[in-house]
């Protein structure tokens, strides 16, 4: 609950800049090659969560929920954990009531942090670009 | 140090290599339990492993279970990987055998200081192996000329014997005793006594098949044992280390001695249950012969019947 109040408080940031770079230390050529890492992954993940909804596969949820909120939790990305996190505690306790809805929530979020990331990436390849020039 | 890692997501799983890395870690990266698995049973296999808690295949906690299963020797450090949520678990995890935990996502500081507690119990119990290694080695071998002593020879001659009754093959025995030793410390000192039997013990041993096993009986006597040592095997091997003896003095720090020594080879029968004692006696037996007709000569003894 309090995290999710963080989260817009934070003025609904969809993942943090500072998190992305801590967990990078700083080195821009390996954000640049974690986002692109990610971007890769992010059809697989969300085609194994979809999966697993459409086989009523609850320990199938629990993992490929918990996989791609441990995966975002890179970047900071607290909205995705949470409706990642809501996904998996629903495969551990075999509820799929709301699933799809959750579901679809996580995808929205998803595309965003997608967006953002993109959009963090090609400024740090910028000013990787300058820094060099 | 070499490190593994087991982690299916991919992101977190190049972060984590990626610090490790510069942190001066080998690493050796897995995507899931299996993979992780089949890496602990290589040859000179990491001793530090980061498991994912949750992961395809075998998850962390059951690869730890697996890993206390077997012998514990050299030890694996296990550091679990887990989701903060999931700290419940831990307990189950430490409790399945794993050293530490970390939660995600990591903090590269937290890891680092934790990895090296890890390093230093690895580094610890080499020392400890190392040391019992360096006893056992003390209190089987003996000391002056490096063979086994008396009682690891005679194990290990029973064991050949056991080996050779199931196989249904036979073991040679030689019993050989340097001759007018008593004389030699008496006439050159001790000092000159000790580097005779050292040189015969190295004497001795180049005339061994890689599957032999040679070992200093008592004083000046010495015990060899030859597995699979059919027909006139051990007598050829015998005549071979009398000439050995024979052809060459011995350098000691009293100048060089020549040196000879005596021979009795035993042969147990193919396939037959013999104990130990009674072909040592029966080698024993020779090598007296071998005394009684003038020494320096290998003698065998009688086939029974």
């Amino acid at each position: 609950m309090q995290e999710s109040e963080k989260s817009r408080n934070d003025g609904g940031a969809v993942f943090s800049k500072e998190d992305t770079l801590a967990s990078v230390e700083g080195d821009r050529e390996l954000l640049l090659e974690v986002v692109g890492i990610f971007m890769d992954e992010c059809p697989t993940s969300v085609a194994a969560i979809r999966k697993a909804l459409d086989e009523r596969d609850a320990s199938g949820l629990d993992r490929s929920a918990h996989t791609l909120k441990g995966m975002v939790g890179n970047f900071g990305a607290c909205a995705c954990m949470e409706r990642a996190l809501r996904l998996e505690k629903m495969g551990k306790s075999s509820d799929f009531t709301n699933a799809r809805e959750a579901f679809a929530t996580l995808e929205e979020e998803l595309e965003r942090l997608k967006n953002a990331l993109e959009q963090f990436a090609g400024e740090a390849q910028d000013e990787n670009t300058y820094s060099r020039g | 140090m070499k490190i593994l890692i087991a982690e299916d997501d991919p992101v977190s799983r190049r972060l984590l290599e990626s610090k490790l890395a510069k942190w001066g870690y080998e690493v050796i990266v897995t995507r899931d339990g299996n993979e992780a698995w089949q890496a602990l049973q290589a040859e000179d296999a990491p001793r530090i492993v980061i498991l994912d808690w949750m992961m395809p295949g075998m998850d962390g906690v059951e690869i730890c279970r697996k890993v206390r299963e077997s012998t514990g020797e050299p030890y694996l450090y296990i550091i679990l990987l887990t989701a903060l949520h999931r700290e419940e678990d831990l307990v189950a995890g430490m409790e399945a055998g794993a050293d530490d935990y970390i939660t995600k996502p990591f903090k590269a500081n937290e890891l680092k200081v934790r990895l090296r507690a890890g390093k230093r119990i690895i580094e610890l119990q080499d020392e400890l192996i190392k040391a019992r290694e360096a006893l056992r080695a003390k209190a089987t071998h003996d000391p002056l000329t490096g063979l086994w002593n008396h009682e690891e020879i005679l194990l290990l001659l029973k064991k050949e014997l056991a080996q050779a009754e199931r196989k249904g093959t036979c073991v040679g025995v030689i019993m050989a005793d340097l001759d007018y030793f008593k004389k030699v410390n008496d006439t050159y000192g001790h000092m000159a006594g000790d580097a005779v039997l050292r040189a015969t013990a190295a004497r001795l041993t180049s005339q061994l098949r890689t599957y032999d096993t040679i070992g200093r009986y008592g004083g000046e006597e010495f015990i060899v044992v030859l597995p699979e040592c059919e027909g006139t095997c051990a007598e050829v091997v015998g005549e071979r280390m009398r000439k050995s003896m024979e052809e060459d003095r011995v350098n000691t720090p009293e100048g060089a001695i020549s040196v000879t020594i005596s021979i009795g080879v035993a042969v147990s029968r193919n396939g037959m249950k013999q104990n130990a004692e009674s072909i040592l006696r029966a080698a024993d037996a020779a090598l007296y012969r071998a005394k009684e007709k003038g020494r320096n000569r290998v003698e065998k003894a009688p086939d029974e019947d």
